[in-house]
């Protein structure tokens, strides 16, 4: 065994073009690899964090079926209690408490259906980027007032603009009927922002006092350190507020359509991964051939002198796994080397696409775990896979005709 | 549904003539009478509304005017969140006003159905006009428990008749010829929601049902209790009483 692992250490540095040929191949296909598992993690990265920072966040916490079943008695009954909990935990960046209600909005002789979601500006600011969704005018003050901001949508549909007034009118918590004046503070974005239907969003004090909700909230929203952690650091909310009433629920439940449509197009990466891996290990059949082949004379010898056909397969085999374990270090350095720099720099998009307020300019790749085991895994197995024809080609050799042959 | 303000006018006004006009002995005289009686009050009460549902409860109380079958004025008076708050009703229009907001609005055909201020009353309970000899025909029937006390008439309505309801039945006390009950049913026979009358007083001059109970058999947990506090009949009202400008007038005369 340790004779065949030397013959093979030997083999491979005997003919070195051959062998740095074939290496070169192996090792330009695991960067090649791993950089397009990089730029795609990158990408879903930066997709996933403009997606959930425009308004949804990592994970919300609700009163238990509110997900399902909106309703406005649906509601966190003690939200201070539960924002006391997720200040003691280490996952948790920021949070921040909403409310939501239908409503009825008028404006001169114009009435459209609105939605109301009532948010805390400050926490917002440190949790999502709706403040920066504005198109004209300011964000939603501090201090509970009339002022709102108004979905461009909602504008247009009541035709009003910045520092105009209008009335909503809906129904409160107490059973009362909700109405008041509010005044349009700003206008988010029509094209950046994520409020697409008619959107009223108010200081959460305010509609509060217009929903006739008390200190009740429906809806926490959780920014994690890590948005690839969501789904455990979800898990781990829900076991630290211990409260069967409420629901902790990360993005991929939450966002369900578009959680959906990233795997599908995830799926579409994959076909192309699968192609990529499938050039790389013709390449590598090629050389490997290339090199067996070229050698048949030697192996006649081998065979000549009473090598058992078994030792000369395992020769061969020896040989392209230490061959590609080192072309997957030079691999794995320069693809490492890649993905690093292009996660710092991005490759530039001629037309930078823009969504909830963010711009989306750079393509990013990342650095992940899966960059390196995934090629490493494919390389070696090609590797393998493909030595396994020439291995049993050699160990059949017949001397004679081995000998022979030029 | 169509029946509640009916039913609303007929014991704050009338019951107490109905009373007075002897043993009804046949039911279209007895509903014919009860048309008739409608037509030519006027009528200013107070009443109190404890509305109880699964999430919240509240007690509003309300000024109350009518005149006619057709015109209806309410203003609310308590709690402070919704004081000022009123709604006029005239023929098959009906309008709100939120003084917050100083608005009047047309109610919807839409939204009829709806709620009234979050009670168990739709808009349409305040709006219908129901006359029962002309939309339903009645007749006595004895249930399986027959109280010797009282009448029983179910009602149906006409052909013609665009109502919620396959049946209504009516429990009327023989003695004073005041009801007790009356049961709606759908087009399928089930009971859908029941009115319960009861705390027979006098009240301007007449006698009559203080509270009337509203159970919706479908919506669990879900009453409207209308109590009287006091009220006035045949009395002199102010000709602009049931116009949108009194609607703006947040002051209660």
């Amino acid at each position: 065994m340790k004779l065949i692992f030397r013959m093979a250490l030997r083999n491979v540095f005997r003919n070195r073009r051959r062998s740095l040929l074939t290496g070169l191949m192996m090792a330009g296909g695991y960067a090649l690899f791993a950089l397009t598992l990089g730029m795609s993690e990158g990408t879903y990265g930066s997709i996933i964090d403009m997606f959930t920072r425009s308004r949804t966040g990592h994970a919300q916490v609700r009163a238990a079926g509110y997900l399902d079943k909106p309703s406005l008695y649906r509601t966190i009954d003690d939200p201070e209690r539960a924002g006391r909990v997720l200040d003691g935990l280490d996952a948790v960046e920021a949070w921040a408490p909403r409310v939501y209600a239908a409503s009825l909005a008028f404006a001169g002789s114009k009435t459209v259906g609105a939605q109301v979601m009532g948010l805390d500006p400050a926490r917002e600011r440190l949790a999502t980027r709706i403040a920066t969704q504005l198109s004209s005018g300011v964000f939603i003050p501090e201090t509970p007032s009339a002022g709102v901001v108004i979905s461009a949508r909602l504008a247009s549909a009541l035709a009003i603009g910045i520092g105009d007034e209008f009335s909503l009118i809906g129904q409160g918590a107490d059973g009362s009927i909700a109405n008041d004046n509010f005044r349009v503070a700003g206008v988010l974005s029509a094209s950046e922002s994520a409020f697409d239907g008619p959107w009223c969003l108010m200081h959460i004090d305010k509609a509060r006092e217009f929903m006739a909700l008390g200190g009740r909230a429906h809806e926490l929203v959780l920014v994690f350190t890590d948005y690839r952690e969501a789904r455990e650091d979800a898990a781990r909310v829900s076991a630290a507020l211990a409260d069967p009433g409420l629901d902790v629920q990360p993005w991929q439940v939450t966002e369900k359509e578009f959680y959906q449509a990233m795997l599908l197009d995830k799926k579409g990466g994959d076909i192309t991964n699968l192609i990529i891996m499938a050039i790389v290990a013709v390449g590598v059949l090629n050389t490997v051939l290339m090199a067996v082949l070229e050698r048949t004379r030697e192996y006649g010898v081998l065979k000549a002198m009473g090598t058992r056909p078994a030792a000369v397969f395992g020769l061969i085999m020896t040989e392209v796994f230490l061959l590609a374990l080192m072309s997957s270090a030079a691999g794995a350095l320069a693809g490492a080397g890649l993905n690093h720099w292009l996660s710092v720099s991005g490759i530039p998009i001629p037309e930078p696409i823009s969504y909830g307020g963010v711009k989306f300019t750079h393509m990013l790749s990342a650095v992940t775990a899966e960059t390196f085991t995934r090629p490493l895994a494919t390389v070696i197995a090609a590797a393998l896979l493909v030595g396994v024809f020439p291995a049993i080609k050699a160990a059949r050799v017949t001397p004679v005709k081995a000998l022979g042959s030029r | 549904m169509r029946r509640t303000l009916s039913a609303l006018l007929l014991f704050c006004c009338l019951s107490p003539l109905i009373s007075s006009a002897g043993p009804a002995t046949d039911v279209k005289t007895l509903l014919d009478r009860v048309d008739r009686l409608y037509r030519s009050d006027r009528s200013r009460a107070a009443m109190e509304m404890a509305i109880v549902t699964p999430e919240w409860s509240r007690t509003l109380v309300m000024d109350f005017w009518t005149e006619g079958l057709d015109k209806t004025f309410i203003r609310v008076r308590s709690p402070a969140r919704d004081a000022g708050s009123a709604t006029l009703r005239k023929g098959n229009e009906m309008w709100n006003y939120f003084p917050k907001i100083n608005k009047v609005m047309k109610v919807p055909p839409s939204m009829m159905m709806g709620s009234w201020m979050g009670s168990d009353f739709t808009n349409d309970d305040l709006v219908k006009e129901s006359t029962l000899i002309d939309d339903y025909t009645g007749e006595f029937f004895s249930p399986e428990k027959t109280d010797p006390a009282l009448y029983y008439i179910r009602l149906k309505p006409k052909k013609e008749t665009v109502s919620l309801w396959g049946a209504i039945e009516l429990e009327i006390r023989r003695d004073d010829l005041l009801p007790v009950n009356e049961r709606y049913y759908d087009e399928k026979g089930r009971l859908q929601r029941t009115m319960e009358f009861s705390d027979m007083a006098e009240l301007g001059g007449r006698r009559m049902p203080r509270v009337m109970r509203m159970v919706p058999v479908a919506k669990k947990g879900h009453v409207t209790t209308i109590r009287y506090l006091d009220a006035e009949f045949d009395l002199e009202l102010p000709a602009d009483t049931f116009t949108l400008r009194n609607l703006q007038r947040v002051k209660m005369r």
